[in-house]
């Protein structure tokens, strides 16, 4: 049995249906069937809303915890996973992913793995691949011991897409965790998105922008991607950014999946601090400028013209 | 009494390799020898900082590194007892090569129940080689303790530790009684302190307790036989280097191709 | 009559102590003795401090050291370097100087009772020439007052107020030594008062005014005014910047001869040594370096070269020497008893007052002033008292970096990188070998015989690793291929030079790599280097040396220079741009490299304009001391300040010939948004190109 494992809710996240894609290919490959185990709040709403993807058993345990630990959902998605009878069980590699996947392993007494980006079956073996050495190389992986608790990197699969049918969902009752581990604080909501150095995505501007008010435009576009705002040396020399947006050799080193240069000439030093990054992609008035040399993606335009265009069409691909 | 936390290190090949310089060594299932230099993992470097910092309070009493590795990793232990670590241990791994995230954390979980008295595990969230991301977190289950993930700082507070980590949302306090294992993350005020010479020249002179996986009990058999998953093969992810530029005079028409790319590109 | 003027002229002299009294004597003995008392014991308290530093060799070549005192302090040689002020100075000194002859030849002619007072050398020296003396000056007291209270040069600010009272005291000695002169010469009807002309106008002018019982207590109170006045002047120099009459021509004795600006070297193999690292208090000054800041004369033309002062950093060379001096001095009394304690053998006692006692860095000095250096020299090349700011700054870093564990991130991150990867480019995406993966290269280790091998080249980090400085080297490694120069690089086993390292404080680090590549270097027993980079060429030909490493060094300017003139280079004059040479630091000041660049430039036909800085004086590109390694926020950017008095030369390019110089003003362009107009080249881009043009132009006419 496929376990899609998740924390309940009306909708499916994207992150959700990338791990159906996922499961209907080993499902397929391996003659196995798909389940999903939902653990949360508005977890019997999420296991029903999983039969639109062809998923005909839902496992659904509502817990609804204060303590704000994971401890409690690790141990119902335990339970969850036996009832059943999981040989794999998908995680998204998110906040709740990292921290559960290899402590639900050890409890099922499987094997765990996190951050596939691509799965194959050969000769009946699952191989796994995740990315190793901070994306410079790939790893090809077959776990020992059954179940496979696996997290995916989220954008790694497309997302399925949402069809009809009816799962039978099993609701559990939650096992009572009593934990010694307590939130008693909590930031509201999100601050000023995630830090530079942990964003997939992230906005930079330099010297082109020609003032601090384009930064605004910038953050617009950082928030509508759930990334960070960068700056350039130069940038952050004129006042128009603070100190620690500094990216390059004098200031953070950043590794997201896309970093999104506008008017970044492309010194060195500012490249020092991108070499993380997958995906660059540059906006610049000047063709010739050395940052389209590292660039994936580049558009030789103002960016005063482009970047309101690219916030509406991102704010449409949201949409 | 103050505290006694151990910290879980591991050397790992310099992460600033540059790219180009990447290789893959024959058996094509681990990098070439001699590619980069070895390192202090990075999250290592901030779990450390965290340990020490509570040395700092007075809430720590003791502050031991452990690894397990092979001599090569020594280094790594003196650096950690330069920055005044008291205690370096040295869990000798060598023949059994490519531990997986599993046989390590048996290893290191049996070092901390040898150490003894060991009320905190400190580790880096992921390593900064195979980002596997599994250590702590199979130690705390070995170990039947507790875990806090993803850990920024952390005091004590009349026996309950205070731990500030990166929640689903920002950051978070989370309260939690020892015995703990909490894995960490990086954070301003967790980057490892710099030894001070002296330090740095005593650190060579100090002792490093070595073990062997026998003396923890685990024979070669047993070791072999935890392993939870095997790497097939190593590879080198084909780098486009191209920079596609994507032309046209009109804004709108350049975004949605811009978006399109990114799409097809999966990276967004 | 003729005759009997001459003979009355052989006999002239003067009555010593006219329209005195007793008590006006004894008063003026008893005060001389005591300012004399005083002054001694002034020195006496400085001396001591000065004894509590470190030993060293400062008196090696006396004769050397006599002649540069002779030309500094007698000729005042070193003045010029700002020319008003060197006439204020020059007329002070010399103008002091014979007043204090004319004093003692008083003294000799009176107290001792040796009558040379007399005759012409009475009227043309004691009279005439001191008359005018005085005069000279006041010139030059008018000079200060003006420099300091109207125009307000603004490196003579956070000066001490006693430095206007010591004008005052001055002011005093002059106006009331005309009147003295003056009255006595009117009063007596001196025959010879026409040889006085200045003194016998201020007594004719104060007769005009006042009748003689007047005069003559006039007179009185202006003798005791100026006795006093004189004494109080005296008994005040070994506390007041004065003391550089006695200090300054000390300091440029003992001057350091090599001109080096590097901190000595730690022995990290003793473990005394060790024990503090770099200067945590006076007592791990030298006596030199405690000398120094006696020396100090607070001119602050110093601070007037420093280029972080004059971008509003916190760092003023003079201000540091200043503030270590009025820290020692304010407490004197403690280190001076830790010091008797240390050497009574009480380790206790002198560690017990030892603790009470801050670090000198960051307590006396801040962190943020230490780092702002960018140990370009400046400082030390203007000092006309030799004093040296550079190795005290370093030093100070030294205990900051290496025993504090304090240093700006970019700095540590920089030290990380040299510690693992032996280079501290942040973020490199090639190896050390890669630039010169399609030219014809050799590398020593595959070489087979060494001795064929005429130069090493040593490439450096910089060019190995960015790839815009990659053009550098690449263009050199064109070059000598040209000329048919035998060379080869060390590749992989080439490590950085511990530069960033030594200029940080991190001394330990750069020891490693330095003992490292003396190692490897002496293995293939290279004897002559080549280097573009003067931060590679200063480190490997000077500081290795403190190490046992001699090798002879010599920068590519050097050595195309060298290849042309033996014949082996033919440089068209083809070049037709306007172009302006950037003195490097390390090239010119460190290592006094001027001419080769200029005039191998002059020979591409280019027409070169001269910024105002430049030479000697040539202003920082801010990258140096580990600056290219972190930004320094606090103030302005060094780098725009230089690259907009480049491009007010109308230069089409400006050539440098430091890697750290060319990205430094690169940056600077991009700033001012010049970066269009004005390119940026090394020296050796310049030389490639126009060979590169001349090739290209006898290729068709060869067919």
């Amino acid at each position: 049995m496929i376990v899609i494992a998740g924390r309940g809710g009306q909708e499916l996240s994207r992150a959700q249906r990338e791990l159906v894609t996922v499961a209907r290919r080993l499902a397929g490959d391996l003659g196995s069937q798909v389940a999903y185990l939902a653990v949360g709040p508005e977890a019997e709403a999420a296991a029903r809303r999983a039969g639109a993807f062809g998923i005909g058993r839902a496992v659904a345990i509502e817990l609804n915890d204060a303590s704000g630990a994971v401890e409690p959902i690790i141990e119902n998605l335990a339970q969850g996973a036996r009832r059943l009878g999981a040989s794999v069980v998908l995680l998204a590699a998110d906040h709740l992913g990292v921290q559960a996947g290899p402590r639900l392993a050890a409890r099922l007494g499987g094997s765990a793995l996190n951050d596939a980006v691509d799965v194959r079956v050969e000769d009946g073996r699952v191989i796994w691949t995740r990315p190793v050495f901070g994306g410079k190389a790939l790893a090809d992986v077959v776990l020992r011991r059954s179940p496979a608790v696996v997290t995916v990197r989220s954008g790694a699969f497309e997302a399925a897409e949402e069809g009809a049918g009816e799962a039978a969902v099993d609701v559990l009752e939650a096992v009572a965790v009593d934990t010694a581990v307590r939130v008693v604080q909590r930031e509201e909501g999100r601050q000023e998105g995630p830090r530079l150095e942990e964003a997939r995505v992230v906005v930079s501007g330099g010297r082109g922008l020609g003032g601090p008010e384009g930064f605004q435009r910038l953050a617009e576009l950082a928030e509508l991607l759930g990334g960070a705002v960068g700056a350039s040396l130069a940038a952050v020399d004129e006042g128009w950014a603070p100190p620690e947006w500094q990216v390059g050799q004098t200031g953070k080193m950043v590794a997201p999946d896309v970093y999104f240069a506008v008017g970044i000439s492309g010194a060195s030093q500012h490249l020092a601090g991108i070499s993380g990054a997958k995906a660059v992609v540059a906006i610049n008035k000047n063709p010739d400028a050395p940052i389209f040399k590292v660039a994936r993606l580049g558009v030789v335009m103002e960016y005063e013209k482009l970047l309101p265009a690219l916030i509406e069409a991102v704010k449409r691909e949201l949409a | 009494m103050g505290l006694h936390v151990a910290v879980l290190i591991k050397q790992v090949l310099d992460p600033e390799v540059p790219a180009a310089r990447f290789q893959i060594d024959a058996s094509g299932k681990r990098p070439a020898a001699g590619i980069a230099g070895e390192v202090l993992g990075p999250y290592e470097r901030n779990a450390l900082e965290v340990a020490l910092q509570l040395k700092d309070a007075g809430a720590a009493e003791k502050v031991s590194v452990i690894t397990a590795d092979g001599q090569e990793a020594v280094e790594s232990l003196r650096k950690a007892l330069a920055v005044r670590a008291d205690q370096a241990v040295l869990v000798d791994t060598s023949g059994h090569d490519d531990l997986d995230p599993a046989q390590t954390a048996e290893i290191l979980a049996r070092a901390v129940e040898k150490l003894g008295g060991v009320d905190l595990v400190v580790a880096g969230r992921q390593a900064g080689d195979w980002d596997h991301g599994q250590v702590g977190y199979l130690v705390a289950e070995r170990l039947g303790w507790p875990c806090v993930s993803l850990v920024q700082r952390a005091e004590l507070d009349g026996g309950v530790l205070r731990l500030t980590r990166q929640g689903p949302d920002g950051r978070e306090v989370v309260e939690a009684r020892p015995p703990l294992v909490v894995t960490v993350t990086n954070d301003e005020r967790n980057v490892l302190r710099l030894p001070r010479v002296q330090d740095l020249m005593a650190s060579r002179r100090q002792p490093i307790t070595q073990w062997s996986p026998a003396d923890l009990g685990l024979d070669a058999a047993a070791l072999a036989d935890l392993a939870g998953g095997e790497v097939l093969r190593l590879r080198i992810p084909e780098r486009e280097s191209q920079c596609e530029f994507i032309s046209g005079d009109d804004p709108a028409e350049v975004a949605a191709t811009l978006v399109r790319r990114l799409k097809e590109l999966k990276l967004l | 009559m003729t005759w009997t003027l001459a003979q009355a002229a052989s006999e002239a002299t003067r009555e010593v102590q006219w329209n005195t009294v007793p008590a006006m004597i004894w008063l003026m003995y008893l005060s001389a003795a005591a300012a004399l008392a005083v002054c001694c014991y002034g020195f006496w308290r400085r001396l001591r401090i000065w004894r509590l530093g470190k030993p060293e060799i400062r008196w090696d070549q006396p004769w050397r050291r006599l002649k540069l005192v002779f030309r500094a302090a007698l000729l005042q040689a070193n003045l010029f370097r700002d020319r008003i002020a060197g006439f204020m100075h020059i007329s002070m000194y010399f103008s002091f100087m014979l007043l204090l002859v004319g004093t003692m030849v008083v003294a000799i002619h009176h107290d001792l009772g040796i009558p040379i007072m007399r005759g012409y050398f009475y009227l043309y020296f004691q009279s005439l020439v001191l008359d005018l003396a005085g005069v000279w000056f006041c010139v030059g007291l008018i000079i200060a007052l003006w420099r300091r209270y109207v125009i307000r040069v603004p490196r003579l600010e956070h000066g001490n107020p006693v430095d206007g009272l010591i004008l005052a005291a001055f002011f005093v000695i002059v106006a009331s030594g005309y009147p003295v002169e003056g009255i006595r010469l009117v009063v007596t009807g001196d025959i010879w008062a026409l040889w006085s002309p200045f003194g016998y106008l201020t007594g004719l002018a104060l007769a005009s005014i006042w009748d003689e019982p007047t005069l003559l207590v006039i007179h009185r109170v202006m003798w005791v005014a100026h006795m006093l006045s004189w004494h109080v002047l005296l008994a005040a120099v070994p506390f007041t910047k004065l003391a550089h009459l006695v200090t300054s021509p000390l300091n440029i004795f003992f001057a350091n001869l090599e001109a080096r600006s590097i901190p000595d070297p730690v022995n990290f193999e003793d473990e005394q040594a060790v024990a503090v690292l770099g200067i945590r208090t006076p007592f791990e000054m030298t006596w030199k370096q405690l000398m120094d800041l006696d020396a100090c004369t607070e001119c602050g033309l110093c601070q007037s070269q420093c280029p972080a002062y004059a971008e509003g950093k916190p760092l003023s060379p003079k201000r540091v020497i200043l503030d270590l001096r009025d820290h020692i001095r304010a407490n004197a009394d403690r280190y001076l008893a830790a010091g008797r304690a240390r050497a009574a053998g009480q380790q206790d006692v002198f560690e017990q007052i030892m603790a009470e006692m801050p670090p000198l860095a960051p307590d006396v000095i801040k962190a943020e002033t230490l780092w702002a250096c960018t140990t370009c020299r400046a400082c030390e090349n203007i000092c006309p008292v030799e004093i040296e700011h550079v190795p005290l700054i370093l030093q100070l870093r030294q205990n900051l970096a290496m025993e504090q564990a304090q240093m700006p991130e970019g700095v540590a991150e920089a030290v990380q990188g040299l510690e693992v990867r032996q280079h501290p480019i942040r973020g490199a995406t090639t190896g050390r070998t890669d630039w010169y993966r399609d030219l014809p290269v050799r590398v020593m280790a595959e070489v087979e015989d060494p001795e064929e091998i005429e130069i090493l080249y040593w490439v450096g980090c910089a060019a190995a690793y960015d790839e815009r400085l990659q053009r550098i080297a690449r263009a050199l490694v064109r070059v000598m291929n040209r000329a048919g120069v035998r060379f080869a690089v060390l590749g992989d086993e080439e490590q950085c030079t511990g530069d960033v390292a030594r200029r940080t404080g991190n001394e330990f680090h750069y020891d490693m790599l330095a003992r490292a590549n003396i190692e490897t270097l002496q293995r293939y027993k290279v004897k002559r280097i080549v280097a573009h980079c003067p931060h590679c060429l200063q480190t490997l030909g000077s500081d290795y040396r403190q190490l046992g490493g001699f090798f002879e060094v010599v920068h590519h300017t050097q050595f195309v220079q060298e290849l042309i003139d033996s014949g082996r280079l033919q440089l068209p004059a083809s070049l037709k741009e306007k172009i302006t040479y950037h003195d490097p630091c390390y090239l010119g000041r460190y290592n006094g490299v001027f001419d080769e660049p200029r005039a191998v430039l002059d020979r591409l036909g280019v027409e070169r304009v001269e910024m105002t800085r430049a030479g000697r004086r040539s202003f920082c590109c801010g990258a140096g001391g580990g600056h290219a390694f972190f930004e320094d926020h606090a103030g302005g950017k060094i780098n725009r300040n230089r690259v907009e008095e480049a491009v007010a030369t109308g230069a089409g390019t400006i050539c440098t010939a430091c890697p750290f110089c060319l990205q430094m003003m690169e940056d600077g362009l991009r700033s001012v948004g010049a970066a269009e107009q004005v390119a940026v080249k090394d020296f050796v881009e310049l030389v490639d190109e126009a060979l590169a043009a001349a090739e290209a132009q006898q290729e068709p006419a060869a067919l």
